[in-house]
């Protein structure tokens, strides 16, 4: 077994920082060492920059893969986004001829290659199956035990061998409920954010994904909304300030990440968590029920 | 004359650095070079014998009037091309090497809006007298292949590697939660950031997008 990398993105780091420390001690708490990614590059974002230019992207892309393949190690992936990215381009690689020719070729042009010897598997996916979630629930020492209605994020359904694309999704709600959780159905789970669309029409963004989703927590009993994508959880925190704006009356949730939940699950303050930089009721919901 | 005689001919007649060639068909070649080149370059032409100059057609791509000077010479048609950046819109007129080519060239000026400096030709040509100065009929607005939304992410790329921006504020953030102000990415080291640089115009990309190296941003909003 290859040893274990952060691929960390970019989201996270420069915008979640607290997301990153958590993952850093779940990781280290549950005796899995990973190491850094040095020199690595946005994956490059799948919505925006992904579909701007393919050849860029894919040759980014695998300039990653093999920064992670040189130093023996394979990736545990923190974003969605960056997941899917990452994962398609070792796909493509490994079975697109054309493609991996092209690839092989700018690659060397900056004197690197990549053979394709990377496992890239999200993080819910390596707690899930790497981990555990028995040995998960045995080193847990403060349950989460709270309503909570989850967002799984339109590219966690996203796989590039296997056909059951709700796979991902039901490891995310297992791993929350191994914490503790309870896990309250709301019906639009798998609707979309908002964020693709908010780079076109914010008021639609808002109007025709956040709000349906913000109408259907409110019939339920839960406390916050988890999110295991940054960009989900971003899009969230920053658009529900966007609905007070458009005049709509609707409750509004703590968005937390599963990192985050699972740190305190295994014994992290509040505090060390870095909220202060977030926005709505996200540091109120945590010091409310783990302070 | 072949293709072949014809481009060690222009090889020969032409010092300028850069200049690359490339054939296309039995009796066309096609050269590219810098628009600083294209004068000398229709002197080595013209000094070659029974050559005469055809034509010049322009097109916009964008983000440049791409210039194509056509020239025959013994049945071999010999294209120049160059690219005249929208910002600048300037190129120098080859009239004095090839009076033809007057007409062409305040066409293309008065379509394309592109000066073709030392061009004595004053007059309007296809539009009327009184059509205002500012406005090109076939010019499009200076533009690349990233979409508007994109562009922010684009230059982020380009700049720092990240889609979004490595500001103070995320190292102030970084420190609070206990973290190095800068996380593990390529912009931390200067070797592995011009890797990405070096994709990005590998791929091409950053000649479709139209970055300026001189500013680190697009040329366009």
């Amino acid at each position: 077994m290859n040893k274990q990398a952060f691929f960390l993105g970019c989201v996270i780091p420069l915008r979640f920082p607290g997301i990153e420390v958590a993952a850093r001690r779940v990781f280290r708490q549950l005796g899995v060492e990973c190491v850094d990614l040095d020199g690595y590059s946005c994956c490059p974002e799948p919505v925006v920059l992904g579909l701007t230019d393919r050849d860029m992207a894919l040759a980014v892309s695998a300039r990653n893969l093999a920064l992670a393949e040189k130093a023996g190690a394979d990736l545990i992936v923190l974003c969605n986004g960056c997941y899917e990215t990452l994962a398609e381009a070792d796909h493509a690689v490994r079975h697109d001829e054309p493609m991996k020719a092209r690839v092989a070729e700018l690659l060397a042009s900056i004197g690197t290659r990549y053979e394709g010897k990377v496992t890239i598997k999200h993080f819910i996916e390596f707690l899930h199956d790497d981990v555990g979630l028995e040995r998960i629930a045995e080193a847990i020492t403060r349950p989460v035990d709270v309503p909570l209605a989850l967002h799984y994020g339109c590219h966690l359904f996203r796989e590039t061998t296997q056909r059951d694309t709700w796979r991902k999704p039901r490891m995310m709600k297992g791993l929350l409920e191994a914490m503790g959780a309870r896990c309250v159905d709301y019906g639009l789970e798998q609707l979309c954010c908002g964020f693709p669309i908010s780079q076109f029409d914010k008021d639609a963004a808002l109007k025709e994904r956040l709000l349906p989703k913000l109408r259907a927590l409110s019939t339920t009993n839960a406390e916050a909304l988890a999110f295991c994508c940054p960009a989900c959880l971003n899009q969230f925190e920053t658009g529900q300030g966007g609905v007070g704006e458009l005049g709509v009356d609707v409750a509004k949730y703590p968005c937390v990440q599963v990192l985050e939940l699972l740190a305190i699950a295994l014994g992290m303050q509040p505090a060390e968590l870095c909220l202060d930089f977030r926005s709505g009721s996200t540091k109120e919901f945590f010091e409310c029920f783990w302070g | 004359m072949t293709p072949e005689a014809v481009r060690k001919l222009l090889e020969q007649g032409l010092t300028s650095a850069g200049l690359a060639s490339s054939g296309k068909g039995k009796r066309r070649i096609s050269i590219e070079l810098a628009a600083a080149d294209v004068k000398e370059a229709v002197l080595a032409v013209l000094q070659g014998g029974r050559s005469r100059f055809v034509t010049i057609v322009a097109v916009d791509t964008g983000l440049d009037i791409e210039l194509l000077y056509n020239f025959s010479v013994e049945g071999v048609l010999i294209t120049l091309r160059t690219n005249v950046a929208k910002e600048a819109s300037a190129i120098d007129t080859i009239t004095p090497m090839a009076p033809g080519a007057e007409f062409i060239e305040k066409e293309i000026s008065e379509l394309f809006g592109i000066e073709f400096v030392g061009n004595a030709r004053r007059t309007n040509l296809v539009l009327p007298d009184d059509w205002p100065t500012g406005k090109r009929p076939l010019r499009k607005p200076l533009v690349g292949d990233v979409f508007p939304q994109a562009r922010a992410s684009v230059e982020n790329l380009w700049s720092g590697g990240t889609s979004i921006r490595v500001g103070p504020s995320s190292a102030v953030k970084r420190e609070k939660a206990g973290l190095p102000r800068v996380p593990p990415l390529a912009s931390a080291k200067g070797l592995q950031m011009q890797e990405v640089k070096d994709l990005l115009a590998r791929t091409g990309f950053e000649k479709r997008a139209g970055f300026d190296r001189r500013t680190g941003k697009l040329r366009y909003k």
